[in-house]
C-alpha cells in the first residue's frame, strides 16, 4: 500500500504536490470503511450461499402460497385463497393436532436423555464407551430402516411389541391402525431414534459442571438426589434448553418415520395419522397442488417460529446462565 | 507439422460429428417400471434392427419420482420424446397439450387401429382424438390356493360361479382358529370394489365426469358384497391387512382366494406356493349384472416438445404392433392388444399355474372411471370404506359421506 502511494506521488501529473495530503484523503477510504468493506468481501460467498439456499426458497414459498399453480406450469395470483382453504380444510386441523401430539410426546425424550446422560457421566460405570455406542447407534441408522423394522415390531398379529405386552396379560393392540395410538407409537420410535443425540449434547453439558460445586454441596450435606436437582440441573439448564428447542423443531417437521410406517394404500386410518409435513407432501407431490402445499408449509413455519419464540420467552423462568 | 495434424484431426472430428447427427436420431423413452425394462429393451432392439438410424434410449425413473419429473420437464419444454402414461394421469396431460394426438399420423401410415380393442383405445382417447396405440393390458381375476380348498374339502371354483358362490366358498374355507381366511376384503379401489360395483351395473362417476355416484344402488350393492364378507369373518380385518398385506398373506397360505390383478403373476410365479403347484386362477364370479373386471393399459405418449415427431411416432407404432406384442407377452408381464398372443403369456406360466382364465377374463373388461384430478378423490375412498368393512357404519351411511367428499373434490376441478 505504502509503496504504491509513493510511486503515485512521484508522478506530478496524476497527483500534483500542491494537492498534498488533502487530495489523498479525499480519495482514500477511512480505515473503518476499508475494514468494513473487507469484511463484506469476505462474507460475500456465504452471503450468496445463504441467500440462494435459505432466503430464496422461503421467499419463493411465500410467493407460491398466494398463487394457484398449474400442474405443468403457470401461476395465477389468488390472494389469500389458499389460506382460506387451509383454515376451512378439516384435514389441516387433523394434521396440526397430530403434529402437536407428536411434538408433545417427543418432549419426553429430554428427561429420559438427562437420566441416561447422568448415568453415563458417572465414573463408576463399567463398559462406559460401550453404552455410549449403544445409545448412539440408532442416531446413525437410516430412519427408513428404523421405520420398517418398527412397523414389523408393531404388527398387531405377529409383532414383538404385542407379544411382550401379552406376556403381562395386556390385550393385543393394532398399534398402527388405531387413531391417536398410532401417533404416540410413532413418536415413541422418534424418541428411541433421537435419544442418542440428546444424550451426547447433555453429556457435554454435564462435563462443564465444576467439581467444586458438587464438593461444596457435599460438605453442606446434600445427598446425590439433592445435588442433582440443586446443582447439576441448574448448571446444565442451558444445554437442556438447547436440546428442547432443537427437539421441538425437529419433531414438528417429522416426516420420514410416518411416511415409512403408515402406508396410505393399505392403512385405513392414514389420514388420521398425517402430520403437517406428511400432508404437505401429499398435497404437493401426489396432488401436484404446489400453491396449496406452499401455504401449508408457511403455516407450519409460523407455528414453529411461534413455539420457538415462546420457548425463548419462557426460558427466563428456568434457564440458569450464572456460572 | 503439428498444426497441420491438429487441423486434420479437427476436420475429421467435425466430419464424424456431422455425419453422426445427420444419420442418427436419438429418442428418449421414459418408463417407471424397472422390472419391465429387460422385455422392453428386447422390443427396442428389434425396432433398432429395423431402423438403424434411430437410437432409442430407455430411461427408467422410479414411480415415486416419475410424475414430478415429467411435470418439471413439461414446464421446461424438455419432455422425453416418448413416455409411459397411465389412465388416471392421461386426461390432465392431453387437456394441457403436453402430449400429441396421433390420428393424422395413424391415417398417414395406414396402421390398423381397429385391431386394438375399443376399451383400450378409449383409455387413451381424449376429445375424440387418439393419443396412443396401447399394447398391453391386464384384468382382475381370482387367485386361489388349491391346498386350502383341499383341506376344507371344498370344490375348486368354476368359471360359471357367481357372487353367492364366492361368499359361500369364502365362508367354507375360513378356519379362524388356524389363521386361515376364505378371502381378503382389502382396501383397494382398482382390484376390489370397482369390480363389484360395475358388476352390479353401476359406476362411481357419471359419464360426463361431473357427478360422483356413491349414492347409487349399484355402488351400495357392490360395496355391500365386501362388507358382508368382512363382517362374516371370512376375511382378516382391514387392520390386520394393513399390518400384513394381502399378497404376503396369500403367499404364506393364510388366504383361500384373493381378487388381484393379472400383474401379480410375475411375483406369484416365483413363490413357493407356485412351486408346489398350489396356485389356481379363475375368472371373477358373476354379479347381478355381469362378471366384468376392471382393466388398465399403459400408453406410449409422444411428448409435445419432441423435435422428431415422425421418428417418435414410428416408435410408438412399433410398440403398438403385433411384433412387439409377441415379444411383450412372452415376458409374462401382461397380455397384449392382440388376443392371438395370449398363448405366449400362458406359456410363460406353464409349470407354475394355468393362466388361461386371465385370457378368458380379458374378453370381458371395462375401463376405470377417471377425471382431471382423479388422485384427489381416489385417496378419499380407503378412509371412508374401512369403517364400512369394520361394521362401524352402515354401507349407506359410509357411502353417503364418501359421496359428499368426492363430489366436493370434483367441484374443485
Amino acid at each position: 500500500m505504502t509503496s504504491m502511494t509513493k510511486t503515485s506521488m512521484t508522478k506530478p501529473t496524476e497527483r500534483p504536490a500542491s494537492a498534498g495530503r488533502e487530495g489523498r484523503s479525499k480519495f482514500r477510504l477511512s480505515e473503518k470503511t476499508r475494514e468494513a468493506l473487507t469484511g463484506y468481501l469476505l462474507i460475500l460467498p456465504l452471503f450468496f450461499g445463504v441467500t440462494i439456499l435459505f432466503f430464496y426458497p422461503i421467499a419463493r414459498s411465500i410467493e407460491l402460497s398466494f398463487m394457484k399453480t398449474g400442474i405443468f406450469s403457470g401461476e395465477t395470483f389468488v390472494g389469500l385463497a389458499q389460506y382460506k382453504r387451509l383454515f376451512s380444510d378439516p384435514q389441516t386441523w387433523v394434521a396440526t393436532r397430530n403434529t402437536f401430539i407428536y411434538a408433545l410426546v417427543a418432549l419426553f425424550e429430554i428427561p429420559i436423555a438427562v437420566f441416561f446422560a447422568t448415568l453415563l457421566h458417572s465414573k463408576n460405570l463399567k463398559f462406559l464407551s460401550g453404552y455410549r455406542v449403544f445409545f448412539f447407534l440408532p442416531v446413525v441408522t437410516l430412519p427408513s430402516a428404523i421405520g420398517m423394522i418398527w412397523a414389523l415390531m408393531y404388527n398387531g398379529d405377529f409383532g414383538i411389541v404385542n407379544y411382550v405386552s401379552g406376556l403381562f396379560g395386556a390385550p393385543k393392540i393394532s398399534w398402527l391402525t388405531t387413531p391417536y395410538v398410532v401417533i404416540i407409537a410413532v413418536a415413541f420410535v422418534g424418541i428411541w431414534m433421537g435419544l442418542g443425540r440428546s444424550i451426547i449434547l447433555i453429556l457435554a453439558g454435564l462435563q462443564t459442571v465444576p467439581k467444586e460445586l458438587h464438593e461444596a454441596a457435599e460438605i453442606d450435606g446434600a445427598g446425590p438426589i439433592r445435588q442433582f436437582f440443586d446443582v447439576t440441573l441448574p448448571m446444565i439448564s442451558p444445554t437442556v434448553f438447547l436440546v428442547a428447542v432443537l427437539n421441538v423443531i425437529a419433531s414438528m417437521q417429522v416426516f420420514d418415520l410416518i411416511f415409512i410406517m403408515i402406508n396410505p394404500d393399505t392403512n385405513p386410518i392414514y389420514r388420521e395419522a398425517q402430520t403437517l409435513v406428511v400432508y404437505f407432501y401429499e398435497v404437493g407431490f401426489i396432488d401436484s397442488n404446489r400453491g396449496y402445499a406452499a401455504a401449508i408449509s408457511i403455516f407450519l413455519l409460523v407455528i414453529i417460529m411461534a413455539i420457538t419464540g415462546l420457548q425463548f420467552w419462557l426460558q427466563r423462568r428456568w434457564v440458569n446462565y450464572d456460572r | 507439422m503439428t498444426l497441420r495434424r491438429t487441423t486434420a484431426a479437427c476436420a475429421a472430428l467435425v466430419a464424424l460429428a456431422t455425419s453422426a447427427s445427420a444419420a442418427d436420431v436419438k429418442l428418449r423413452y421414459a418408463i417407471w417400471d424397472q422390472s419391465q425394462a429387460p422385455t422392453l429393451q428386447k422390443i427396442i432392439d428389434a425396432y433398432e434392427a429395423k431402423n438403424p438410424t434411430i437410437d432409442v434410449e430407455l430411461q427408467v425413473t422410479p414411480w415415486s419420482k416419475y410424475w414430478t419429473k415429467l411435470q418439471t420437464e413439461a414446464g421446461n419444454g424438455n419432455l422425453p420424446d416418448v413416455f409411459w402414461m397411465n389412465p388416471f394421469n392421461f386426461p390432465l396431460y392431453a387437456s394441457n397439450g403436453v402430449v400429441l394426438p396421433i390420428d393424422d399420423l395413424v391415417k398417414e401410415s395406414g396402421f390398423d387401429v381397429d385391431a386394438i380393442p375399443e376399451v383400450m383405445r378409449d383409455i387413451y382417447s381424449y376429445d375424440g382424438s387418439l393419443y396412443s396405440l396401447p399394447n398391453n393390458r391386464d384384468a382382475i381375476v381370482v387367485w386361489y390356493n388349491k391346498s386350502i380348498f383341499e383341506n376344507a374339502g371344498v370344490d375348486l371354483p368354476t368359471a360359471d360361479w357367481d357372487w353367492a358362490d364366492f361368499q359361500d366358498t369364502a365362508a367354507a374355507l375360513t378356519d379362524a382358529d388356524n389363521g386361515v381366511w376364505g378371502t381378503a376384503a382389502y382396501l383397494n379401489f382398482r382390484q376390489v370394489w370397482i369390480n363389484t360395483i360395475h358388476q352390479a351395473g353401476g359406476s362411481i362417476l357419471s359419464e360426463d365426469e361431473q357427478t360422483a355416484q356413491w349414492n347409487t344402488d349399484a355402488a351400495i350393492e357392490g360395496v355391500r358384497f365386501w362388507a358382508e364378507i368382512a363382517q362374516a369373518g371370512s376375511s382378516p380385518t382391514v387392520d390386520q391387512l394393513a399390518d400384513t398385506d394381502q399378497y404376503s398373506m396369500f403367499l404364506s397360505g393364510k388366504l383361500g382366494m384373493i381378487y388381484a390383478g393379472s400383474w401379480v403373476g410375475v411375483g406369484f410365479a416365483e413363490s413357493e406356493l407356485a412351486a408346489s403347484g398350489d396356485i389356481g386362477v379363475q375368472v371373477l364370479p358373476k354379479g347381478p349384472q355381469n362378471r366384468s373386471a376392471s382393466t388398465s393399459s399403459l400408453g406410449n405418449m409422444i411428448g409435445a416438445t419432441t423435435k422428431n415427431v415422425d421418428e417418435a411416432y414410428k416408435f410408438v407404432e412399433f410398440m403398438g404392433s403385433k411384433e412387439a406384442a409377441a415379444i411383450y407377452t412372452a415376458g409374462g408381464i401382461a397380455l397384449a392388444a392382440y388376443p392371438e398372443y395370449d398363448q405366449n403369456f400362458i406359456d410363460y406360466y406353464k409349470g407354475k399355474f394355468d393362466a388361461q382364465p386371465i385370457s378368458d377374463q380379458i374378453g370381458d373388461v371395462f375401463g376405470l372411471p377417471r377425471s382431471f384430478n382423479s388422485p384427489e378423490w381416489l385417496k378419499l375412498q380407503n378412509p371412508e370404506i374401512a369403517p364400512i368393512f369394520k361394521g362401524e357404519v352402515s354401507v349407506e351411511e359410509g357411502l353417503a359421506d364418501l359421496q359428499e367428499a368426492m363430489q366436493a373434490a370434483l367441484d374443485r376441478e
